[in-house]
């Protein structure tokens, strides 16, 4: 019934990882969906899943896995050129539940199945990613220099365009950040200038701010 | 003899869970990279052909512990500032599969090799020095044994140790590069990583048991080699496990 409700393609080759990512977020159980009538599958997609960066993807994320500017990608999803890049990404796009609800998002599994499979088997080469996201998507992407990006959250704890080394990111452990997302960050000068983000920075990291 | 086996599933969790495990131990610009050797099992694991790859972490992006002062020993007693790096290459193929993403087995094509190494900060000394190495290593089909053994620098023509000796070939019990890591981390944070690993119950609890059923099946695999007689190192040393014997 999940893989219905989540729209995972069925036949498609990361099927089964998708299917992985998704039992490895906690996801209501079959009967609680059925007895609450969905509810249930809702709560946790709008509260555990839509908002972080979880089995699917927003924007700014893929963005940071292709290490390309987010409000380049931005700029050209939300513009008419946004057409072809969804075009290209379709079979990745998740269609499930709530899928118009917040803007596009897209299958971790099937992203990271494409970028495999376009790179060769080197998925983590910044000159591979950038010319795939360049030439696949559009021209107009611009690349990060950073050399390790990772997605800084404001002070609110939203994410935000903003790319930050992860040499110089600080976890931090907002409430209800869910603990199969991945990390929250944010820049170390942030966190040094900002008590409460100071106030959340995760053990390991505590030390680094002084 | 074959080549050994692994579950993909089980080295998939395995990556996973040492991953939140070992966390606060890693220096911060190397947390991504057990996250990218998970993804790049599964993406390997969801293709549709079958063919080699080099599931490796490089050494020019290796897994870099945090800095242990002095914790290498007991109450922090030692004398150096030290950090270890683990890079890593196995090479890998699928044993097979009837669908695209659903193979559950790989198994190794000779190459295995983990390797360790020590960097010590010295206040006297301007820069960073390596002070040790050694690699933690499955052998091939051909190598004269034993079949999983460590082997101390060798990668470098320079005395003690050059690459022209293989030699000693010393015993190992840790075989995955996150078992390895395990291993560095409880050697450079001796009292730190004891504690760390009662409290993480959540990712211990998916870690251990994995760990668990490896040690055994290797232990109860040497242990029938030297009650089948001779002399027990003599005969470990020639021996060859079933590929199957992790699996």
């Amino acid at each position: 019934m999940l893989c219905k409700l989540l729209a995972i393609p069925p036949r498609a080759a990361w099927h089964y990882r998708a299917l992985d990512d998704v039992d490895r977020s906690y996801p209501p159980h079959d009967i609680l969906v059925e007895t609450s009538q969905g509810i249930a599958l809702l709560r946790w997609l709008l509260h555990s899943v839509l908002p972080f960066p979880t089995f699917l993807l927003d924007y700014r994320y893929l963005a940071a896995r292709l290490s390309i500017e987010p409000s380049s990608l931005r700029r050209i999803l939300f513009s008419k050129q946004g057409a072809q890049v969804r075009k290209v990404l379709h079979r990745y796009e998740y269609s499930g539940l709530l899928a118009s609800f917040s803007g596009p998002r897209w299958w971790r599994a099937g992203i990271e199945h494409w970028i495999w499979n376009e790179t060769k088997g080197d998925p983590f080469s910044k000159p591979a990613l950038q010319t795939l996201a360049r030439a696949k998507m559009a021209r107009a992407l611009k690349p990060s220099q950073i050399e390790k990006p990772v997605i800084s959250l404001d002070d609110q704890f939203r994410p935000t365009d903003d790319l930050i080394e992860l040499s110089s990111a600080v976890q931090i452990g907002p409430d209800g950040w869910p603990p199969f997302a991945d990390a929250a960050w944010v820049s170390l000068d942030a966190a040094k200038s900002n008590s409460t983000l100071a106030a959340l920075v995760t053990p390991p990291d505590r030390a680094r701010l002084f | 003899m074959a080549a050994l086996m692994f579950d993909f599933q089980e080295v998939i969790n395995e990556i996973e869970a040492f991953s939140h495990l070992a966390n606060d131990f890693i220096a911060p610009e190397s947390r991504d990279v057990l996250p990218r050797m998970r993804i790049a099992v599964e993406s390997f694991r969801s293709q549709k052909g079958n063919y080699p790859i080099d599931l490796e972490i490089s050494r020019v992006n290796p897994l870099r512990t945090r800095l242990s002062r002095g914790a290498y020993e007991k109450g922090s007693g030692g004398g150096h500032d030290i950090y270890g790096e683990i890079s890593s290459k196995w090479r890998i193929k699928k044993v097979s599969q009837k669908q695209p993403g659903t193979a559950r087995r790989f198994e190794l094509l000779g190459i295995a090799s983990t390797q360790v190494r020590l960097m010590c900060q010295q206040p006297a000394h301007p820069g960073i020095r390596e002070i040790a190495m050694w690699r933690m290593e499955i052998a091939d089909s051909k190598s004269p044994g034993c079949y999983f053994h460590i082997q101390i620098l060798g990668d470098r023509p320079d005395f003690p140790f050059p690459n022209s000796l293989p030699v000693p070939r010393l015993p190992n019990l840790m075989l995955t590069p996150t078992s390895v890591a395990e291993f560095v981390l409880a050697e450079l944070f001796q009292d730190d990583w004891v504690a760390h690993m009662t409290l993480r119950t959540v990712h211990l609890n998916r870690w251990a048991p994995i760990q668990r059923d490896r040690w055994s099946k290797l232990l109860n695999w040497k242990l029938g080699l030297i009650g089948a007689g001779g002399s027990p190192w003599t005969t470990i040393k020639q021996q060859q496990p079933d590929a199957a014997l992790f699996v």
